[in-house]
């Protein structure tokens, strides 16, 4: 392990530490089960968006795009909100969390195979073209949700807007083992083609000249990114900028390109982030805002100084 | 198409939507004085129409103004984040001045409107030449993260609801007295008429532009001046309209060519044609009560773009 690895791992521990530990009764039972489910959920989202991010990043040859922009966040509030309209907000199964966790990640993994089969299976595709297609079916699935939300009556909305912003309210027990159980199984299938992914980020040619299949490997890691990114989104909502910060800061910190150890190092980096940002939330902001909106903003203005360095050169 | 059949189409359009509703017109008692339905005529449904067709003129001129200054086919107020920024601007308006009037907030709208479309433009003429999607990718990008500190600000200030109802275009709320702002639009019509050219010298490239004797940055700003004026105007009486800024011009240089002069009473005829059917749309479907037109705007237009996207990606 490198020195910045060490170091973000002991940081990100010392973050989750703090987070559990802080100002807290150990033996309040219902304190320290909110507090480590909430841990739990951030490690989870860490993990999957760090391979989401870099893996997508590694495919497309380009630092500054990310699949939660193609179009995920939107549908996942859009399938919030038509559960919420066909059912009502009474409904057991809007009430049940596990249900509309299942019903989201379905629906966003189906949205997933629809775009690899119309778009990601023409690998003559340009990767910006595809970014384009995806941003327009987001604008797309934003509109309908607006008018969605119009008729909506003001005590429901409320319904809809914790699904809007992220919040870690709405995870559960329940919701989790299943998140967890999904992502256990995808990272371990995945885990074999780390020593690919390496050869993949020296461009198509170079990887076929090595005697790597590429189309069929960016085919399965397209797929693996997909339903990690549905996991991640129905468990804390749209987080949209993250991505793009970690995996920034990440490639500025380490010089390797191997990617078991970059997805590591992101994923610490990533868990910084968010239990940072959680706790800001829960101890300074006194629980005004949601991590979404925070993150979003933060990311936000990195991704922009980043656009123009880009932009620059 | 002839002139003469697409007016028609639009007074086809226009009279259907001024007779459209639950309180049935007359035409003949509409010539009889003191008839009561004459105020429903007068106060929301002339008013109603003249907003759809002004609108739905005034985006796509935008859209075709903004296409030409930056050189790109797929860049709109839509894709370059300038209704993000002029929601932004109106934004800060509702914040600082919860009493003033429309005034205070188009000034903010068009001032926020203006230096953030400007900063968006300008950055984007060195990768001009680089790749066609890129710059609508990262105007797509610019508007989420405009759009994303409007939400905080709105979280802040608990007027998130207000805010998402109020943006939401909808042309239910253009009655007598409230819609008369959107007709500073027609004079602005004329000016980028009378631009209509030079926009043409400047989309072929600075370098051109600057040795032909046309002055790049002051066009450049007449256009992007323009474009938020009428960017802002439309937000402030009837919301948010995606898409059809850049539909419609795309769909018209498909059909006529590329002669913007020859092309903006083209455009503004279609984008009003399209407003006025997406809005009878929305008042038919569930009658008699009605979806927001941007709703459907929203709809038909992002998958109108897809196939204009598909089609030139082949």
């Amino acid at each position: 392990m490198s020195r910045q690895a060490v170091i973000i791992n002991l940081a990100a521990l010392l973050m989750m530490v703090l987070f559990v530990f802080f100002r807290a009764d150990i033996s309040d039972v219902f304190i320290m089960t909110g507090r480590l489910e909430r841990l739990f959920t951030l490690v989870l989202v860490s993990l999957t968006l760090a391979y989401s991010t870099i893996v997508f990043q590694t495919i497309s040859a380009n630092r500054i795009l990310t699949p939660s922009l193609m179009g995920y966040e939107h549908l996942f509030v859009l399938s919030q909100v038509l559960m919420l309209m066909a059912l009502g907000s009474g409904s057991e199964l809007v009430r049940s969390k596990v249900w509309s966790f299942v019903f989201s990640t379905a629906i966003m993994t189906a949205y997933s195979f629809a775009l690899y089969v119309l778009l990601f299976r023409n690998h003559k595709k340009n990767v910006y073209y595809i970014l384009l297609i995806g941003l327009v079916l987001g604008m797309f699935f934003s509109a309908t949700t607006q008018f969605l939300q119009m008729a909506i009556d003001p005590n429901e909305y409320g319904y809809v807007q914790s699904a809007m912003f992220s919040s870690l309210g709405r995870t559960s027990i329940d919701t989790l083992a299943i998140a967890l159980l999904v992502v256990a199984a995808l990272l371990l299938y995945v885990k074999r083609y780390f020593r690919y992914l390496d050869v993949l980020s020296l461009g198509r040619e170079y990887a076929l000249g090595l005697g790597v299949d590429y189309d069929d490997l960016v085919r399965k890691q397209l797929l693996a990114i997909s339903v990690l990114v549905s996991v991640s989104t129905a468990l804390v909502g749209p987080i949209t900028f993250v991505g793009i910060f970690v995996s920034g800061i990440t490639y500025r910190l380490s010089a390797t390109a191997s990617h078991a150890r970059i997805i590591g190092l992101a994923a610490g980096i990533a868990l910084i982030l968010m239990t940072g940002a959680q706790f800001a939330i829960e101890h300074i902001l006194n629980y005004r805002h949601s991590l979404s909106v925070l993150i979003n903003l933060l990311g936000g203005s990195y991704f922009f100084v980043l656009m123009i360095k880009q932009l620059r050169k | 198409m002839r002139w003469s059949l697409l007016l028609c189409c639009l007074i086809l359009f226009a009279a259907v939507s001024v007779l459209l509703g639950v309180e049935r017109l007359d035409l003949a008692s509409l010539f009889h004085p003191g008839a009561g339905n004459r105020d429903v005529l007068w106060i929301s449904r002339i008013p109603r129409t003249v907003t759809l067709i002004l609108t739905g003129a005034g985006l796509s001129i935008c859209g075709v103004i903004l296409q030409q200054l930056t050189q790109n086919k797929f860049i709109s107020p839509t894709t370059a984040g300038t209704l993000d920024a002029a929601k932004l601007g109106v934004l800060f308006g509702l914040l600082f001045f919860p009493q003033s009037g429309l005034l205070t907030k188009l000034i903010f709208g068009m001032f926020f409107c203006f230096s953030l479309t400007a900063l968006f433009t300008f950055s984007m003429i060195p990768v001009v030449k680089r790749s066609t999607v890129l710059i609508p990718v990262f105007g797509v990008m610019y508007g989420y993260i405009l759009n994303a500190v409007a939400n905080v600000i709105g979280v802040q200030f608990n007027i998130v609801q207000n805010m998402e109802s109020w943006m939401v275009g909808n042309f239910a709320k253009t009655l007598k007295g409230q819609y008369e702002v959107i007709y500073i639009l027609l004079p602005l019509f004329a000016v980028c008429y009378c631009y209509a050219n030079r926009f043409t010298i400047v989309g072929l490239g600075r370098g051109f532009t600057a040795s032909i004797g046309v002055n790049y940055m002051a066009v450049t700003c007449v256009g992007l001046m323009l474009t938020s004026i009428m960017v802002s105007i439309t937000l402030l009486t009837v919301g948010s309209i995606p898409f059809i800024d850049l539909v419609i011009p795309n769909l018209v240089s498909l059909i006529h060519g590329d002669n913007l002069r020859k092309n903006l009473p083209y455009m503004a005829c279609y984008g009003a044609i399209t407003l006025v059917v997406c809005d009878i749309m929305g008042r038919v479907v569930i009658y008699p009560y009605e979806i927001p037109c941007s709703m459907i705007v929203g709809s038909l237009g992002a998958l109108l773009f897809l196939l204009i996207l598909i089609r030139k990606g082949r």
